[in-house]
């Protein structure tokens, strides 16, 4: 099997970067059905692809669909959970995501991706932070590839375990189920990287 | 059209000290204080205090001789003669050239000794990062001739900085003026922190320690007496 | 969920990753959204941001400063902001204001927390469900904007465009939202004047013809204040302004300041004497230290003779009856101690002074008690004079205003849309009126009724709320709507807290979720707040540390002022000023509002509004954007504007009254009065001077304004709101209280402001409930402790107000009560700011991820201790966040002027076993 599986875990990076950076569309959610995905995802939430395929994608469903994410992500309701790592990260944390800001907002965009939102959000929203690390382990540079689990401990790992706790029990949704728990999935994998190879940089 | 003033940001000036202060210190004039926290307030937002954790409070303090409250802004004291410094393990407590005594959080152990040593209680627990925190006199503005963030931001002139160790200071003369005397003197760590107007009861009246914890929480007024 | 459970194998993520990164139609996955990843030099800055674990200090080298206008409070000092890597750091006082000086309180730092906030608003969004279930979806501006503009466009094009309500909790634009509701040709810009100020204004109002926003104490020169429940040293409009010159002047300069309150507020802390008073008897203490100045010949005849425009017989004929003896019964405090203040303050003049404005006015009998404690400033001859009660030329708007000789013009940008029409007979907001309104217009004076502008803008009940200029009464707007005084097609909140905030906000919030009543509800606000919460769309709006406002207020160091408010920072997510907004609706609309925001960058409308006060910096625009603040220090101070003279201009072609020698002047067919004729006190010459901007251009002490207005509105004849003279009298129901009644007053603390900064975490760690502070005295007779929980009960009050006089309960309220001494005996008091239930988690004093616990029985990864910042969450054993109290109390507008009693709450206090 592969040992360097970088490109891999761009692609799942930039899956859930999409997820989280904003409401799906009527296309997304019909992406979502490739097998090689739904396959995956019901591996982690039973149910997910009889959710996905049960019924067409109507504006309503889409509609009910954005409201979940609106309820979930956005307003800060009893069940909110942000998508800010700010709001869970403090101290040397809340440090750490403003230096990574810094880094951010030197980088180019790249408006070709098509990903509906992703300018207008935060710098220190989820969505962001993840398709960062998308971008970390699609670099051709080796030395910036190795750098992704340390980079993940730092900037996702003091808060994202909560996170997805969080999301699992509140969401009504299998698909932010799937996602969360993906999101955990990826990041146990992180984990063991790291412990394995010793945190870098450190 | 008169002059134009000119803009005092614009020009960062370095106080120019040929030689950084003897003993810097803070002279607080409890007649001026009206309890605005804006030193409390402004010392957070400049220093990333987490919740939970003061470097400096606001007492409301009942007075015994009237229906009034009279306020008393507590800090670091930065003793002559520190606990802090002498009870830390790793000696991650030190003292710089000018007097005050600072924490090197690479270097704390989380074991809080600093903590019990203090009679004022200035020291805190950082408790994501496990370290001890407390005032540095912000290091960070005062290496450029600015005042500490709650000396600027006191509406009053309540706060003062300055240099305790020059008689000639301003913020010296000041002191001396008014018979500036420090807080709890006979804890006998001789601070370079002054109260005017400092009155012997107030010692007993924040005796309950200066951090709010949460134990603490919501007694905003600090009662001088019986239990009510 | 622990790690060993996991349920992916490596091989399912090269499965899903290798099907993924061929790219995926209709996910946008095909490339990496950041550029730049190969460069050795992000490696170097990853490794360093991976080690680093230092605190970010702001470097003030590197850091960039830019001068901008506070927004924690109506005060507005001028500030600076430091700006390090595109954020905001730090915010300190601006030294070139010349009004705070440079000086500012805990507020200023609210502003990163409002702004940086992870919960903040930042995106238009669309109720889904029924208004008020909290469920939203988000919607694009061009959708927020479509939908809105239709619905105003159809309002407007209905031939009513007057149902397009704009109402406004705080609105610093000055001006700008005014624009948008004239060119819409709506005349209801409504406000929250009278939950605030306005029984406090009509007094100067009526003496000095306008409120100066309101009246600047030279408090730097004086030596004697006198404090009638003002709290500048704590929470104020020109607080700040006013505390630090008070402390000097009493630090430095052996000023007395001597306080009738009802509770320790800061101001009574820094007092000299403090004087606990039963609430509402300000006013006798007032009227008794006018006989004793007069009795004691303190009086400045030649003053009070000169300006006053009535005698001072009879004057005191009005007032004889109202002796300290008397206001000892009303209000506690010995007479002896009343006669020997009032005779200390006036042989302080004319270097002393009063500040009054809530403790005194914010009752029934208020704008009456209030004209009872103004005179003492004129008795004693204090007006305009160095150290007593001036009145600046205050806000510089428009040019050619009183006092405003010389000073450069600052206008809004023409064109500049025309006012709307009033409700006159034959206009079809006219016709719309319900009969019984029209009855109450009939019965309206003619000055009011050919200026009528429906129940909301213009209450008929209360003629002197929009008399001198709209202060309107906001907390009838919702009962009006109730009861079909006014009809509603879109109802447009911009920063406005009344589902929290206003005495019986239930009603507020009754109103709004009723979509008959009103069948669209915008909210624009910084915040998911109460109000927001009701709205079917919400437009988030840049915070004060990302646009533009004009500004400028009285100046306290007498000479007038400008600034400016610009942006520091980009706005964050979707937020937009509400200039763009309104630009954008205005243009979405049509039919001839374009041509009033006929600007594409919000910085080019301002550069115009100020182009006369760039034209006086030699750098011009940028040098005023550099520095933030505009004055012309060598200006005269504002002393005495009243014996200034009239300019020639001015004097040529005018008429002069032979009786009365008030000079008029003709402009646009219109009388105006521009001065008076007075005899010069030292040379005896006739000059032209200009007075007070009142009809009689003197001190109207004597106004008939009251009587007339009380006719207007159909009050019984007799009726002591209706005085033309100063006149004492009680709330009703206060004479006659039982004993264990109390009166629930409420006040603000200096690390809050108005209901919209319990979500500034650093204020709300320090100040995050509403308890109720109760007199040990009090406490012990009821066997009440520290900390013991009460059921607080307010009954509806009695008088001509809202429902008043109806045996019924407005409301109950548990609460815990502090033991606090120096609490008056019969108060009962609360702080505004603790019981939200929206704004996010820290207002709400829960823990972001509190919640429902984890299901399946899995152990949970969630770490409370390190994750619980709010420490003084009720979860965490800490006393949470307060009581929501403004329910319970009553809607209450003082007859004629409309202005909210909130200290007049009779309450019954038991304890909760």
């Amino acid at each position: 099997m592969k040992a360097d599986i970088s490109l891999e875990k761009s692609a799942i990076y930039a899956l859930l970067g999409r997820i989280f950076i904003s409401e799906l569309d009527r296309q997304g959610l019909h992406a979502l059905k490739d097998r090689a995905i739904s396959s995956v995802l019901e591996k982690l939430e039973t149910g997910f692809q009889e959710y996905m395929d049960s019924s067409e994608w109507d504006s309503e469903r889409v509609e009910e669909l954005a409201a979940e994410y609106c309820q979930l992500f956005i307003v800060p309701g009893r069940s909110a959970l942000s998508l800010r790592a700010g709001q869970w990260m403090g101290g040397e944390d809340g440090h750490a995501i403003e230096r990574l800001e810094v880094i951010i907002r030197g980088l180019e965009f790249d408006g070709s991706a098509g990903v509906p939102g992703y300018k207008k959000v935060p710098d220190d929203h989820l969505g962001i932070l993840l398709y960062f690390l998308s971008s970390v382990y699609a670099s051709s540079e080796v030395n910036i590839r190795r750098l992704g689990p340390s980079i993940a401990g730092v900037v996702l790992h003091p808060w994202i375990f909560r996170f997805g706790e969080g999301l699992l029990v509140r969401t009504r949704s299998p698909l932010y189920a799937a996602s969360g728990k993906l999101l955990l999935e990826l990041q146990y994998l992180e984990r063991e990287e790291m412990e394995k190879t010793g945190p870098i940089g450190m | 059209m008169s002059q134009l003033p000119s803009i005092p940001w614009e020009r960062l000036e370095r106080r120019q000290r040929s030689l950084p202060m003897k003993r810097a210190g803070f002279v607080i004039d409890l007649r001026r204080c009206i309890g605005c926290h804006a030193c409390s307030i402004s010392c957070k937002t400049e220093n990333d205090v987490p919740l939970g954790g003061f470097r400096n409070r606001v007492r409301y303090l009942e007075r015994p001789d009237s229906d009034r409250i009279s306020y008393l802004p507590l800090l670091c004291m930065h003793c002559q003669d520190a606990p802090c410094l002498e009870a830390c393990p790793t000696s991650a407590i030190t003292r710089m050239a000018d007097g005050r005594v600072v924490i090197n959080q690479e270097q704390c152990c989380g074991m809080k000794a600093c903590i019990a040593a203090c009679p004022y209680g200035a020291i805190y627990l950082d408790a994501k990062a496990g370290k001890a925190d407390k005032c540095d006199m912000c290091t960070h503005r005062t290496s450029l001739g600015l005042d500490p963030a709650c000396v600027a931001s006191c509406p009053t002139g309540t706060l003062r900085f300055g240099d305790l160790g020059d008689a000639n200071h301003p913020v010296t003369r000041y002191a001396q003026e008014h018979g500036a005397k420090p807080f709890k003197e006979d804890a006998g760590t001789r601070p370079s922190v002054y109260y005017i107007r400092h009155e012997p009861w107030m010692n007993e009246a924040a005796a309950t320690g200066v951090q709010i914890t949460p134990e603490d929480d919501e007694i905003v007024y600090e009662q001088t007496g019986e239990e009510l | 969920m622990k790690q060993k459970d996991h349920l992916l194998t490596r091989r399912d993520f090269l499965k899903m990753g290798g099907a993924l990164s061929v790219g995926v139609a209709g996910l946008g996955l095909a490339a990496p959204l950041f550029g730049n990843f190969n460069d050795q030099k992000l490696r170097i800055d990853l490794e360093k941001f991976i080690a680093s674990r230092k605190k970010d200090f702001i470097d003030y080298t590197r850091a960039k400063a830019v001068p901008t206008i506070c927004f924690g409070c109506t005060t507005h000092c001028g500030i600076v902001g430091w700006v390090q890597d595109g954020k905001v750091r730090r915010l300190e006082g601006n030294p070139l204001d010349p009004n705070s000086l440079g000086n500012t309180c805990s507020k200023v730092h609210g502003a990163i927390s409002f702004t940086y906030y992870p919960e903040r608003l930042l995106y238009p969004l669309k109720r889904v469900g029924k208004r008020g279930d909290g469920k939203w979806k988000r919607i694009t501006w061009e959708e927020a904007i479509e939908e809105i503009g239709d619905r105003l466009k159809a309002c407007r094009e209905s031939g009513h465009p007057e149902r397009f309500i704009f109402h406004y909790g705080r609105d610093k634009t000055k001006g700008f939202t005014k624009r948008f509701t004239n060119a819409f040709g709506t005349p209801n810009r409504l406000n929250r004047r009278s939950i605030c100020s306005s029984n406090r204004r009509v007094p100067l109002m009526s003496y000095y013809g306008r409120d100066f926003e309101w009246e600047t104490q030279d408090l730097e020169n004086t030596k004697y204040i006198l404090n009638f429940g003002s709290n500048p040293l704590e929470a104020y409009q020109g607080g700040m302004y006013m505390m630090h010159r008070i402390q000097r002047a009493r630090v430095d300069n052996g000023a007395k300041m001597v306080s009738f309150e009802v509770r320790p507020s800061a101001t009574v802390n820094c007092s000299d004497e403090y004087f606990p008073v039963m609430p509402g008897s300000d006013a006798a203490i007032g009227f008794a230290m006018a006989n004793v100045i007069i009795d004691e010949g303190l009086v400045d005849k030649a003053f009070w003779e000169r300006w006053a425009n009535v005698s001072l017989s009879e004057i005191k004929a009005h007032i004889k009856d109202w002796t300290a003896e008397h206001a000892e019964k009303v209000s506690g405090v010995p007479a002896a101690d009343i006669r020997r203040i009032a005779i200390e303050f006036a042989q302080a003049a004319p270097h002393c002074t009063t500040m009054t404005a809530r403790g005194s006015a914010k009752h029934y009998h208020g704008t009456q008690g209030d004209r009872g404690l103004r005179m003492l400033d004129v008795l004693v001859g204090n007006v305009g004079r160095e150290g007593g009660l001036c009145l600046s030329s205050g806000r510089m708007w428009g040019g050619g205003k009183y006092g405003q000789d010389g000073l450069p013009a600052v206008s809004q940008p023409k064109p500049r849309p025309p006012k709307p029409k009033p409700f006159t007979p034959g206009t079809p907001a006219y016709a719309d009126l319900p009969e019984g309104v029209k009855a109450k217009v009939a019965r309206l004076d003619s000055k009011w009724r050919n200026r009528y502008y429906g129940e909301l803008a213009t209450p008929s009940e209360y003629p002197l709320s929009w008399n001198w200029y709209g202060m309107k009464v906001g907390q009838l707007v919702h009962p009006y709507i109730r009861e079909g005084r006014a009809k509603v097609d879109v109802y447009m909140s911009y920063t406005y807290g009344a589902a929290y905030g206003y005495p019986e906000a239930k009603v507020c919030r009754e109103v709004l979720l009723d979509e008959k009543l009103v069948p669209f509800h915008v909210a624009i606000d910084i915040d998911y707040s109460e109000q927001a919460a009701l709205a079917d769309i919400i437009l988030p709006e840049a915070t004060s540390l990302e646009r533009w406002d004009a500004h400028s207020t009285n100046c306290y160091g007498l000479i007038p002022y400008t600034g400016i408010r610009q942006p520091l920072v980009e706005p964050m997510g979707e937020a937009r000023p509400i200039q763009i907004i309104l630009r954008d609706l205005a243009r979405h609309i049509g039919g001839g509002m374009e041509k009033y925001f006929d600007f594409d960058k919000v910085e080019d409308f301002y550069k115009e509004w100020y182009k006369n006060i760039s034209a006086q910096f030699p750098g011009g625009w940028e040098e005023f954007k550099r520095r933030g603040i505009w004055q012309d220090p060598s200006r005269a101070k504002d002393y005495q504007l009243y014996e200034r003279p009239v300019p020639k201009e001015d004097v040529v072609g005018a008429t002069i009254d032979p009786e009365t020698r008030v000079i008029y002047r003709e402009k646009k067919g219109k009388k105006r009065a521009v001065g008076i004729v007075m005899e010069d006190p030292v040379t005896g010459e006739m000059k032209a001077v200009r007075g007070f901007p009142t009809p009689s251009r003197k001190i109207q002490v004597f106004d008939p304004v009251f009587p007339l207005a009380a006719q207007s509105a159909g009050l019984p004849d007799g009726d002591p709101n209706g005085a033309a003279l100063p006149t004492l009298f009680t709330t009703p129901g206060f004479d006659a209280l039982e004993d264990d009644d109390l009166i629930l007053t409420t006040f603000k603390w200096n690390v809050h402001t108005q209901g919209r900064s319990s979500q500034w975490k650093y204020h709300a760690e320090v100040i995050h409930t509403n308890q109720i502070f109760i007199n040990p005295k009090t406490a012990e007779r009821m066997g009440l402790r520290n900390g013991d929980e009460v059921e607080i009960t307010v009954k509806r009050p009695k008088g001509l107000t809202y429902r008043g006089g109806i045996d019924e309960v407005v409301g109950s309220v548990r609460n815990t009560v502090r033991l606090l001494k120096g609490v008056h005996e019969r108060v009962v008091c609360f702080a505004h700011a603790g019981g939200h239930w929206e704004h996010g988690a820290v207002a709400r004093a829960e823990n972001h991820e509190s919640g429902p616990a984890a299901k399946n029985g899995r152990e949970s990864l969630l770490d409370a201790d390190v994750s619980a910042d709010i420490w003084w969450s009720k979860a965490r054993g800490g006393t949470g966040n307060g009581a929501r109290m403004n329910d319970v109390l009553p809607i209450n507008p003082s007859p004629l002027v409309g202005g909210q009693n909130w200290f007049d709450n009779i309450c019954k206090i038991r304890k909760v076993t």
